[in-house]
């Protein structure tokens, strides 16, 4: 079977792993609603390296996996921590 | 001690898989309110097979889960002696800490279920200020027990990770899927005998236990009562 390493458990069959979508830069908020579509729903399905969140299902532990989907290869994977090291507030104010 | 005329249902609180044990012959007695198998009618028998392979249900012992940004913090302030992640370390009166990432810790109560750091954890979280909350972790989750030497043999039919001793120390954890469900794995060995801990989703004890026994029956496992892991610690 496949083998992904999770970083907070180490190596795993790729049975225990979901995948969670492509990592993207969150939009401004106030933003118009074509952006945030596009944020939500559609996927730049690129080939080539990409980052995208996987999910270590018997954990709940979300992390990030660079993967090169030409050749299906994961070449590193690292806690989510170590890009977003802040906390994203919303003032009450952005609601529409 | 087993109390011969007592019935699983003399209680109120009882485990998922009393029906199952009860057709195994066993012998009850009241643990932390519960009624546990405290044998299956020959202790000696048991304690021997416990050093083999055999399996124990532990749904009666205390459990508790604390999960949050800064649980480290809170239960070190409460005096837990807390390990790095996916490790477990016992506490002063017994219990388990088990810190499963970051921002969990589950405590385990000792066999003898003399946990008093689960009780007094209960007492002193408040949600004013807080930062990390409980996990019910006493109903959802239940607990098995696994011991013996060839327990790792065993395990291999039905889970990924090398538990053997050598690759898997005592009180190192793994988050793993075992026969296709999610399940938590602690070494926690009983004196001097290879022994593993399961915390697993109560609603799915019989599937489990099933898988286990289902297992164990061409090493000649069997199922052992609260006395024989005692006995095994003593």
């Amino acid at each position: 079977m496949k083998i992904m390493t999770c970083p907070l458990n180490g190596p795993r069959n790729i049975s225990e792993f979901a995948y969670g979508g492509e990592v993207k830069e969150l939009p401004a908020p106030g933003c118009d609603n074509e952006t945030w579509v596009d944020y939500v729903y559609l996927q730049e399905n690129l080939a080539g390296v990409v980052k995208e969140w996987w999910y270590h299902t018997p954990t709940a532990f979300w992390f990030i996996a660079e993967r090169d989907t030409r050749t299906d290869t994961i070449l590193k994977t690292y806690a989510a921590s170590e890009v977003f090291k802040e906390r994203v507030d919303f003032a009450a104010g952005d609601k529409e | 001690m087993a109390d011969a005329a007592m019935k699983p249902t003399d209680l109120t609180r009882r485990s998922n898989l009393y029906r199952v044990t009860t057709q195994l012959g066993a012998r009850w007695g009241e643990v932390n309110g519960f009624a546990a198998p405290m044998n299956y009618g020959d202790a000696a028998a048991e304690t021997a097979a416990a050093r083999e392979l055999a399996i124990a249900d532990l749904a009666a012992l205390p459990r508790a889960g604390y999960k949050g940004w800064d649980m480290a913090g809170w239960a070190t302030g409460q005096g837990i002696d807390l390990p790095e992640p996916n490790r477990a370390r016992a506490q002063a009166d017994g219990t388990l800490a088990l810190r499963l990432s970051n921002g969990e810790l589950v405590l385990l109560s000792g066999d003898d279920a003399g946990s008093t750091t689960i009780d007094r954890l209960a007492g002193a979280w408040t949600m004013d200020g807080a930062v990390c909350f409980p996990v019910p972790r006493s109903d959802t989750n239940t607990r098995f027990a696994i011991t013996g030497a060839r327990t790792p043999e065993m395990m291999a039919k039905m889970c990924g990770i090398d538990l053997r001793s050598h690759r898997f120390e005592n009180h190192q954890i793994t988050q793993t899927s075992v026969a296709r469900m999610n399940a938590i794995l602690i070494r926690n060995d009983r004196g001097t005998s290879y022994a593993l801990d399961m915390v697993l989703d109560s609603a799915s004890a019989v599937y489990m236990w099933e898988c286990l026994t289902d297992a164990m029956a061409e090493f000649g496992g069997r199922p052992v009562g609260l006395e024989a892991l005692r006995a095994l610690s003593a």
